[in-house]
């Protein structure tokens, strides 16, 4: 789905996050991290969070499904509430919303049967009969490209590309309307990487689902993705469509984490720019803008003040002071 | 050839199992000149760690490993433990995929650099010291004396692989082999890993064996590249030619696997089929049954490897009518 499709009205919004905040409190301190961050995702629509490990991006999927409590903010999920529900609505919502995880090695039981894990949810969820339950199985499994004579088999008997199928398959084992996907490809070789993308793709188009699609590696954030969440240490950097923010960065993080990506042609070596030094400790965040100590363009405002997210048209918005996309 | 400092002549790998063996390696052969950086590339499951692995005697029980490996002019299959022991760490080093498990948690960074050196240099604790000091120096992390303090969880992924490339490079070694060194990493902290072994390889003329499945990190890394399928090297040639004009069926599907920035929302090639099983691996070219080129002579016949032009070389039937 295009941006202006996005921009034509709320109405389409499957899920609305307001000023989400998540805390936690430990031995040293209290982290915030997720600090005041909210998106839109349409029906149909990919948005992508990016960030480097320990951003936070992880915790708002979580936060979104309810695994773990939020500290504030609203989610709003097909013009409900999700606080204002009662624990039976809540579990009814819970099945439109999944999620798969990163690591196939990791999530799925090693002692269940193919059939056992997809169906799993089906039979805790609903009172099928079994061979409605047997036909459902057969059905998701058929649709991420795994037949019958897998349905008896172990985890252990597939390859790590096999295994994020299955995953895949009982995540959508009770129809879900929006799929969240956390670095769904970051433990498969690329080659397999580039079955699953196009399968996830796939399967977006034939059941019309929507996903938040979390990763670091932005070459593949844009082969399936419409918009882009840019995410650092706990805050949105950056958003806009996929396609203009790749190509005119308005925040330099987005700009760096644009040259860390080894671009696969030799002549090109020279254009990998890696970004200097490492996320802060959350436990102690810098003064002023969060990112000021790794960014080239900092100025001593950088260091006082932080920047909020301004929009400038075009479904996009950026937190800096500087002006990128006028410099270029 | 006297440049070559790592030749590799008809290794085979096999680990016996109850039923049939798993052919992890069968008859892969490369040499490593010195100084340059070798991309050993191909999909999980194709041996390409086991042959890392067997270049330091490493290969884990009860793996038999036949061929011949030869380090500075001296053979590592079938030699003593004095002589593996003076070779680990020594005259070839080694960093894996996850530094948090390299390193020993219960022991300082430290420790474990001060030991390693120890064992291959003839210097006393603090002369260790200043080594390791040194060491974390070249890979540039801060405040290295601080680091030498720290238990490895106490730093981030990042700073474990930094700390885990100061350790192998500490004892000045010839060959430093990596195995997927930034696979586990973000993308940021894999830059800074590339182009720290990219300035190593040129500062100190460290010959690299960098094993990854990641094309672009091979595209902004190595100087050449063999593609390893099913336990074979496929194709060998420098970056330029094998991303540019590969002629092996496989390499070349392999390389349009790759996401890479500025083709948009678009569906990526893929390879169709799965790896093998090397169990059973496929008579004739182990490729045959996921290219699309395949003949009959293919399914039958297991192609020689040729030469094309300079230093690429191909083990494809047709590879010649196809480029």
């Amino acid at each position: 789905m295009t941006d202006q499709a996005h921009l034509a009205g709320a109405d389409r919004a499957l899920l609305t996050a307001a000023n989400l905040s998540k805390l936690y409190s430990t031995r040293h301190g209290v982290i915030q991290a997720v600090d005041d961050v909210s998106f839109v995702i349409s029906r149909g629509e990919t948005v992508a969070l990016v960030g480097e490990s320990g951003c936070g991006k992880s915790t708002v999927a979580l936060t979104l499904l309810r695994l773990i409590d939020r500290d504030g903010g609203t989610v709003v999920f097909d013009g409900r509430d999700l606080d204002q529900l009662t624990p039976r609505e809540a579990n009814a919502m819970r099945r439109q919303l999944s999620i798969v995880f990163q690591n196939p090695y990791a999530s799925l039981n090693p002692r269940m049967r193919v059939r056992d894990i997809v169906g799993e949810p089906i039979h805790t969820t609903s009172g099928v009969s079994r061979g409605e339950r047997e036909e459902r199985i057969t059905r998701h499994l058929l649709s991420v490209g795994l037949g019958p004579e897998h349905m008896d088999r172990f985890p252990h008997e597939f390859s790590g590309g096999q295994r994020q199928r299955i995953a895949v398959a009982r995540a959508l084992a009770l129809e879900p309307r929006l799929l969240i996907l956390d670095e769904p490809t970051a433990a498969l070789d690329v080659s397999v990487q580039a079955q699953v993308l196009n399968l996830l793709r796939e399967l977006q188009m034939s059941k019309g689902l929507s996903y938040l699609y979390i990763s670091h590696d932005l070459a593949t954030v844009e082969c399936i993705a419409d918009r882009v969440l840019v995410m650092y240490l706990g805050r949105i950097v950056e958003t806009g469509p996929v396609s203009d923010v790749f190509t005119h960065p308005a925040h330099p993080y987005t700009r760096a984490l644009l040259d860390s990506i080894p671009v696969p042609d030799p002549s090109q070596r020279e254009r990998l720019q890696p970004l200097r030094g490492e996320v802060p400790s959350p436990l102690n965040p810098p003064s002023g803008c969060v990112f000021h100590p790794r960014c080239s363009r900092a100025s001593s405002r950088c260091l006082q003040a932080s920047p909020t997210l301004e929009s400038f048209g075009n479904g996009r918005s950026a937190a800096c002071f500087h002006d990128l996309i006028k410099e270029q | 050839m006297s440049d070559v400092v790592l030749e590799i002549r008809d290794l085979r790998v096999e680990f016996p199992e109850l039923g049939r063996s798993v052919q992890a390696v069968r008859g892969c052969g490369f040499g490593v000149r010195y100084g340059e950086v070798l991309g050993l590339i191909g999909e999980s499951g194709c041996g390409k760690s086991v042959t890392a692995l067997a270049c330091l005697g490493l290969v884990p029980p009860p793996g038999r490993v036949h061929g011949s490996i030869i380090v500075d002019g001296e053979e590592v299959i079938g030699a003593s433990r004095k002589a593996l022991a003076d070779l680990r760490g020594g005259k070839v080093a080694m960093i894996f995929q996850n530094p948090g498990k390299a390193l020993n948690p219960f022991f300082t960074v430290g420790r474990q650099m001060t030991d390693v050196i120890r064992v291959h240099r003839p210097v006393d604790r603090s002369g260790a010291r200043d080594l390791a000091i040194e060491a974390l120096e070249l890979v540039r992390l801060p405040d290295p004396r601080v680091v030498l303090g720290k238990y490895p969880h106490q730093l981030s992924g990042g700073q474990l692989q930094r700390v885990m490339v100061a350790m192998a490079v500490s004892c000045d070694p010839l060959i430093l082999i990596a195995d997927e060194p930034t696979t586990a990493l973000d993308v940021t902290i894999q830059g800074q890993i590339i182009v720290l072994i990219r300035d190593l390889a040129q500062s100190r003329g460290l010959t690299v064996l960098f094993i990854t499945h990641d094309q672009g990190v091979v595209a902004s890394l190595c100087d050449r590249v063999a593609v390893m399928y099913a336990g074979r090297i496929v194709e060998m040639g420098s970056s330029d030619v094998l991303f540019n004009r590969p002629a092996h069926p496989y390499t070349r599907k392999l390389m349009l696997t790759a996401p890479r920035l500025g083709r948009g929302k678009t569906d990526l090639d893929v390879i169709p089929g799965q790896v093998p099983d090397m169990r059973a691996p496929p008579e004739g070219c182990a490729f045959h049954t996921r290219c699309s080129h395949a003949l009959e002579l293919c399914r039958k016949v297991s192609p020689l490897t040729e030469t094309l032009d300079g230093d690429h070389t191909v083990s494809c039937h047709r590879a010649k009518e196809l480029v």
